[in-house]
């Protein structure tokens, strides 16, 4: 039995950057590192590590102190307690200041020299990015559901599609933004500092929405621009309820360096919090890939099959699922040898290994209001956020319907559509979606993807459709493991619209499909290896929550449509932010109370498009002694034939008194959206 | 109440008589509201009788107000009595159409035969309740009872009533039912039957009491509903009829049916309308109905031969297409006449059922039906009222849910005219079972609008008497009768089929989920086919809708209605939400302050039937002065898997203080309903 390693935990640690700004770290380190330098690890985001990401930090960071590391988890320049401005995500002040980090970090008397990196999101973003730069000391890096490829994969744009995604992470950013840093930490100068925040801040969601097409903007932090940029290894984790759900294959593809990847069935939560369960102990295993990269440990992690997937069982819809049945299965690279391809053909009706002969064109203009069914491609696995029973969504769809399936079917990566298609409008796009129908007739999501028809010839540049010209485009629907079992059938849906997932085009598109010319390729796992992979902790007893609820969270979300006026209304209200209805907290060992509500509606109309209209209330209230600050927003997205419309506001209360208010209104011309 | 031309130059000068007493045999004295000419005295007029519980003083004035006068002006008594035990009349009223209604009814026509101002000769007239008790009291032959004029009622209480549906049990059972408790539970107004009116009124709320125990108490065709059913014996019923409905009405089958069997002289007169006067019905096109009365009454009445029986016997209107829409100001279409009518005996059209298909090829897959319990939800109201908007949506939106079936597109136009059925041979997994048929016109852009629907409870596939358990797994040929409708389908638009197991809110799901499977090749949809006859050419128009002057209201506060369905993603449940409020509402003449709210709440899960539960709720209050009387009614209704739960309390108060309340609760067994 050996002893328990102690460590120590520094809640404010000020990192200086070169031009004397200074960034807040929250640092755990196993006792003794003065004496025997450690290797660290990295995790650098926006999110306030004081508090609104304290208890998540109090599952990861201490275990890897614990296991010989310094972990440092600091906040990106102007947000939470750091000094300075931030003006937009992954600029590349912050990829410069990460760099910086690390190199102060490296330096640091009780570190070994080595570093690694890792986050979720914002933070796998940004460790690709760091790791593009290579800082010297920067060894491995561990990115959690984050994206190589900022224009094909992220929460703006999907495959050249405006997602209103673009505008609800805009608005949570929007209110995080407003924050101020917290008094007991920068002092007095909490106001200053606040009131410059403020008064430097811009509505990001405008700037995202002006870059309509595969910009400098979007290839700046994207790696795929060049994979050889990564020089460290990589181990990246993700969720099958995720969105992040390409950038797995396309790096273990792509990158030149040690690659692994490991796919659960989670949702935007870390694997060791994943819903849906089975969980994994995600510090375990990141710490196996710490010891091997930072620590020179011959562990055998690189023997493994580089690629690790949860292949999921089939299962009814249940918009809040909580559990997948499923199975691991291993493949050494990507593409795979093991996994083949299946053709089947879109003929009327019919998914079919042959195509029919002749037929008549099929053609589908999808109402405005298709895809309510859909979820929230980034799911939080808050209650209600997950895909629901794909048939009530079918009217609005050209469906194709497999034979069922004579033997289970084992789906792993990206299946393709090759699609021939006419459209009678300038702009559109295609949603195409995969579903599994059970006996009973209810479908489940398999997977979706979507293509801009006017992205055909290139991403960086839009190119009119030509009405009743014939295309021919490959959708990529987003990886996926999934079995469908024996007797299911595989349905496919092709629309014209995906509300409230994509921002509609301007007008009502019909698309026209030629038969015996578009086919769906669907890589299959071959029933060959049966060997078990490793088995895989499961996570252990959460780190004691230092924290106090001060009022029950509450979670309301809900379709509505109005048969009056035939609009539909998704709502979605929260008491307790973006994670859930967590209600009014207190951390209990800084004594801030922190409280988020929020309200996200999206409606239209089945008939216009131009009816389509977003909206996000939200607020954040802080509180410590006599401490109290209060931010509220407000956005709205409308859209007209040629310009989308923003309208937000931000106000912000010292105590009782109003500190800061600013509107905005823009008008952005609409480019091939 | 939509504004309609008013008329008030008559050839006679009209008097009101603004209430007077009818004593029945048993000493209770039946309130009456009387116009006549002036001098009826001296020239004395056969009298008209509407005869119902909805209260003359208040409830049915506006339409009263148009039609009676209308009347009196050309040479009538226009008569409007309250039932025994509603409105300003004595005792109580303890159910629908009981023979203690009808004895009065014979009371009533006898008393205004003898009045000096009448010259012996009586007709009838009234609209759902008031055209069901004209056919019923007919058939009780009255001597003075000369014509009937019946709009929006049924031969069959059950068969084509607000209660069942091919023997499913109908929400509205509920909905109405709630509607009548509130009514029934009203009290007289103390300005026409003075201080007595507080005794009058608890009289009615201790002894009126909940009707619709015994509707669900009798679940099949019994001796309940036999009760004032004309059909049981169409011989009763020998004087002229004219029966009147419309397309969106639920009360039009039974035209049909007493065209074809009523042994006497008789009309029919269907429009697009709901359940409405056709004056001032929508949709339109209104008509001059009151004209068309008048032509039946001096027919009939005065022995004047004003042609009306030289006409064919039944007018309808085919309507065009038209696009989707919950409120149609108006349905454009055209007259048309039959000399008679004899169901099956015309000219029809067949379809075959194949998956997915409407056009003959029999193919050699089973067909499976198995529907969500949320299916239905864009329909039609079983009843439009024709005052919000409650007709069908896009019957698209449903095709996920459903099982759908579509024809080529059509090379030329069809008309139908009649009832359309779907037959075919069927299995099902469970002794019971609903199904339900749903027929609409297709655009080429799929946008569906829905024709008509039929319903049939598999249990009662050979008799509503004697309902039988189907034997799970043994097909048998079932027919399903859909609606009587007239309709145009226009070149190029498809004819659509969906089969659905469940259509709520309509109808109350089945005891058990049920997968009802179609034998291959045998499912048929046969369309009464209706082609252009010259006849219909040189039917003479009908003249413009007009009416005697309204009743004066002012409209204190601001009404408002709702029509809505909202899932909710975290439960899964379906809610669908009626709700209306008239606002404070002012009658000039009585100087009553009137105000009804109104909410019908139905919710259900997808998956389980016995989660169905509606809750209909009214408030109705009545003030003048100090005098301030209000009524709270609610019931509930569940439908579990062995019992229907019935709850529900009726609170009334005077001046603001509560002078009763009741409760009930009840489970009755559910009869293979």
């Amino acid at each position: 039995m050996t002893k328990e390693p102690h460590i120590t935990v520094q809640e404010t640690v000020w990192i200086p950057m070169p031009d004397g700004a200074r960034l807040a770290a929250r640092v755990w380190m196993p006792d003794g590192a003065d004496k025997t330098p450690v290797p660290a690890i990295l995790e650098y985001i926006p999110y306030r590590r004081r508090d609104f990401t304290r208890v998540r930090d109090d599952n990861t960071h201490p275990r890897f102190a614990r296991a010989g590391y310094a972990a440092v988890r600091v906040d990106t320049r102007g947000a939470g307690d750091s000094d300075g401005l931030m003006h937009d995500e992954y600029l590349q002040q912050e990829l410069d200041d990460g760099c910086d980090v690390i190199a102060w970090i490296a330096a640091q008397p009780w570190c070994d020299g080595n570093v690694g990196m890792m986050g979720k999101s914002w933070g796998a973003y940004n460790s690709f990015q760091v790791a593009a730069m290579r800082p010297p000391a920067l060894k491995a890096i561990i990115p959690v559901m984050g994206t190589d490829d900022r224009w094909k994969e992220d929460i703006h744009f999907r495959n050249g599609v405006m997602a209103t995604d673009n505008f609800w992470w805009g608005s949570i950013m929007q209110l995080l933004n407003t924050a101020p840093p917290n008094p007991d930490v920068v002092g007095n100068r909490w106001r200053e500092m606040w009131k410059e925040r403020l008064e430097a801040m811009t509505l990001w969601t405008n700037l995202w929405t002006e870059h309509q097409i595969n910009d400098a903007m979007w290839k700046h932090g994207s790696i795929s621009q060049n994979y050889g940029d990564i020089q460290v290894p990589v181990y990246f984790f993700g969720g099958w309820s995720d969105l992040y759900r390409d950038t797995p294959f396309r790096i273990a593809e792509h990158l030149k360096v040690p690659c692994k990847v490991l796919m659960g069935p989670w949702a935007h939560l870390y694997p060791h919090d994943g819903i849906p369960s089975p969980q994994i102990d995600f510090v375990d295993e990141a710490i196996r890939w710490w010891d091997r990269w930072l620590k020179g440990v011959e562990n055998g992690i690189m023997d493994e099959p580089r690629l690790r997937f949860y292949l999921q069982d089939s299962v009814a819809p249940n918009p809040t699922i909580t559990h997948r049945d499923g199975r691991w299965v291993e493949v050494a690279d990507w593409p795979s040898s093991k996994v083949g391809a299946r053709l089947l053909w879109l003929n009327p009706g019919t998914l079919r290994e042959a195509a029919d002969a002749g037929g008549e064109t099929m053609t589908i203009c999808s109402p405005q209001t298709y895809g309510a069914v859909a979820g929230d491609m980034t799911s939080f696995a808050t209650p209600g956020d997950m895909p629901g029973d794909c048939r009530i969504d079918a009217g609005g769809a050209l469906i194709f319907r497999s034979a069922p399936v004579a033997s289970a079917m084992d789906i792993l990566g990206q299946p393709k559509l090759r699609l021939k298609v006419a459209a009678d409008r300038p702009q559109g796009f295609v949603a195409a979606i995969l579903a599994d129908e059970a006996p009973d007739g209810a479908q489940s999501l398999i997977t979706r993807g979507f293509f801009n028809l006017t992205h055909r010839e290139s991403d960086e540049r839009v190119v009119p459709i030509v009405p009743g010209d014939e295309m021919e485009v490959t959708v990529t629907l987003h990886g996926i493991g999934w079995q469908v079992p024996a007797g299911h059938r595989l349905v496919l849906h092709v629309a014209s619209t995906y509300w409230p997932v994509l921002w509609p085009a301007p007008e009502p598109v019909t698309l026209s499909l030629v038969p015996g010319h578009s086919t769906l390729e669907i890589p299959v796992l071959r029933a060959t290896d049966r060997s078990a992979p490793r088995n895989l902790a499961a996570p252990p007893t959460p780190a004691p929550r230092r924290v106090t609820a001060l009022g029950a969270g509450s979670m309301e979300r809900g379709i509505t449509t109005d048969l009056v006026t035939g609009k539909t209304r998704h709502r979605v209200f929260i008491d307790g932010g973006v994670f859930g209805p967590t209600g009014k907290v207190r951390f209990d060992e800084i004594g801030t109370e922190f409280h988020d509500v929020s309200e996200r509606i999206y409606e239209i109309h089945p008939a216009d498009p131009l009816s389509a209209r977003a909206e996000m209330t939200q607020s954040r209230t802080l509180e410590c002694g006599d401490w109290k600050v209060r931010m509220e927003t407000f956005s709205e997205m409308t859209c007209t034939k040629d310009a989308f419309i923003l309208t937000a506001r931000c106000e912000c209360w010292d105590g009782d008194k109003p500190f800061h208010r600013v509107d905005w209104h823009h008008e952005i011309p609409r480019n091939g959206m | 109440m939509p504004a309609i031309p008013i008329r008030t130059d008559f050839p006679r000068k009209v008097r009101e008589i603004e209430n007077t007493w009818i004593e029945m045999p048993d000493g209770v004295k039946i309130a009456a509201r009387i116009w006549l000419p002036d001098d009826a005295q001296a020239e004395p007029v056969p009298a008209i009788l509407e005869y119902l519980p909805y209260r003359k003083r208040d409830g049915t004035v506006e339409r009263d107000h148009l039609t009676h006068p209308y009347f009196a002006g050309h040479g009538y008594a226009g008569v409007r009595v309250d039932l025994r035990g509603t409105g300003d009349s004595e005792g109580v009223c303890k159910g629908e159409y009981l023979k203690q209604e009808l004895d009065d009814g014979v009371a009533v026509i006898e008393w205004l035969a003898k009045q000096p101002w009448c010259s012996g000769t009586v007709g009838m007239i009234g609209i759902s309740w008031g055209g069901f008790n004209g056919l019923q009291i007919a058939a009780l032959k009255p001597k003075a009872l000369k014509a009937v004029i019946t709009l929006c009622s049924t031969d069959d209480r059950y068969a084509d009533d607000i209660h069942f549906m091919g023997g499913a049990c109908l929400t509205d059972k509920l909905a109405w039912g709630a509607t009548a408790f509130a009514i029934a539970h009203t009290p007289p107004d103390p300005a026409i039957v003075g201080d007595r009116w507080r005794e009058m009124w608890l009289e009615r709320l201790k002894g009126n009491g909940l009707w619709m125990l015994d509707w669900f108490r009798h679940q099949r065709r019994d001796e309940f509903y036999r009760q004032g059913s004309i059909c049981e014996n169409y011989a009763d019923v020998q004087i002229p009829v004219y029966a009147v409905g419309g397309w969106v009405d639920g009360y039009t089958n039974p035209i049909f049916r007493m065209m074809e069997n009523l042994p006497g002289p008789r009309k029919a007169l269907i429009g697009p309308w709901a359940h409405k006067y056709p004056h001032f019905a929508e949709p339109g096109p209104r008509i001059g109905f009151l004209q068309e009365c008048l032509r039946w009454w001096d027919q009939h009445l005065k022995e004047i031969d004003t042609g009306i029986m030289n006409e064919p016997m039944i007018r309808a209107w085919i309507q065009d297409p038209a696009p989707p829409a919950p409120y149609h100001a108006e349905r454009t279409g055209r007259w048309v006449a039959e000399d008679g009518w004899k169901s099956g005996a015309g000219p029809e059209r067949t379809l075959t059922l194949s998956p997915g298909r409407l056009n003959g090829a029999a193919s050699g897959d089973p067909i499976v039906i198995r529907t969500p319990q949320t299916a239905g939800r864009f329909a039609q109201a079983w009843c439009s009222y024709g005052s919000a908007p409650d007709q069908a949506l896009d019957q698209s939106r449903e095709d996920g849910a459903m099982t759908v079936f579509l024809s080529d597109p059509l090379d030329e136009d069809v008309e139908i005219l009649g009832f359309p059925i779907f037959a075919g041979e069927i299995a099902s997994d469970q002794p019971g079972g609903n199904l339900i048929a749903v027929l609409s016109a297709s655009d080429p852009d799929g946008k569906s609008t829905l024709v008509s629907f039929g319903v049939l409870n598999l249990t009662h596939r050979n008799s509503h008497s004697d309902p039988e358990p189907m034997t799970p797994g043994t097909p048998e040929k079932i027919s399903v009768q859909l609606n009587a409708i007239g309709q145009r389908f226009a070149k190029g638009q498809r004819i659509r089929l969906a089969l659905s197991t469940s259509y709520w809110p309509m109808v109350w799901p089945a005891p058990e989920p049920v997968t009802l499977t179609l034998s291959p090749g045998t499912g048929q949809l046969t369309l009464p086919l209706r082609p252009a006859q010259p006849q219909d050419e040189r039917l003479a128009p009908f003249l413009p809708s007009e009416g005697a002057e309204p009743l004066q209201v002012e409209q204190l506060s601001p009404g408002n209605s709702e029509r809505s369905v909202t899932e909710d993603l975290v439960t899964g449940k379906e809610t669908y939400l009626r709700a209306g409020d008239t606002g404070e509402v002012r009658h000039a003449h009585t100087g009553l302050t009137v105000r009804y709210t109104d909410e019908d709440r139905f919710e259900i899960h997808p998956d389980d039937p016995h989660s169905a539960r509606g809750t209909c709720t009214w408030h109705k209050s009545y003030a003048r002065g100090e005098w301030a009387a209000e009524v709270d009614a609610t019931v509930t209704v569940e439908s579990l898997s062995r019992v229907w739960r019935i709850t529900a309390r009726i609170v009334a108060r005077d001046g603001g203080a509560e002078l009763f309340r009741r409760d009930w609760s009840e489970d009755f067994v559910r009869d293979l309903v």
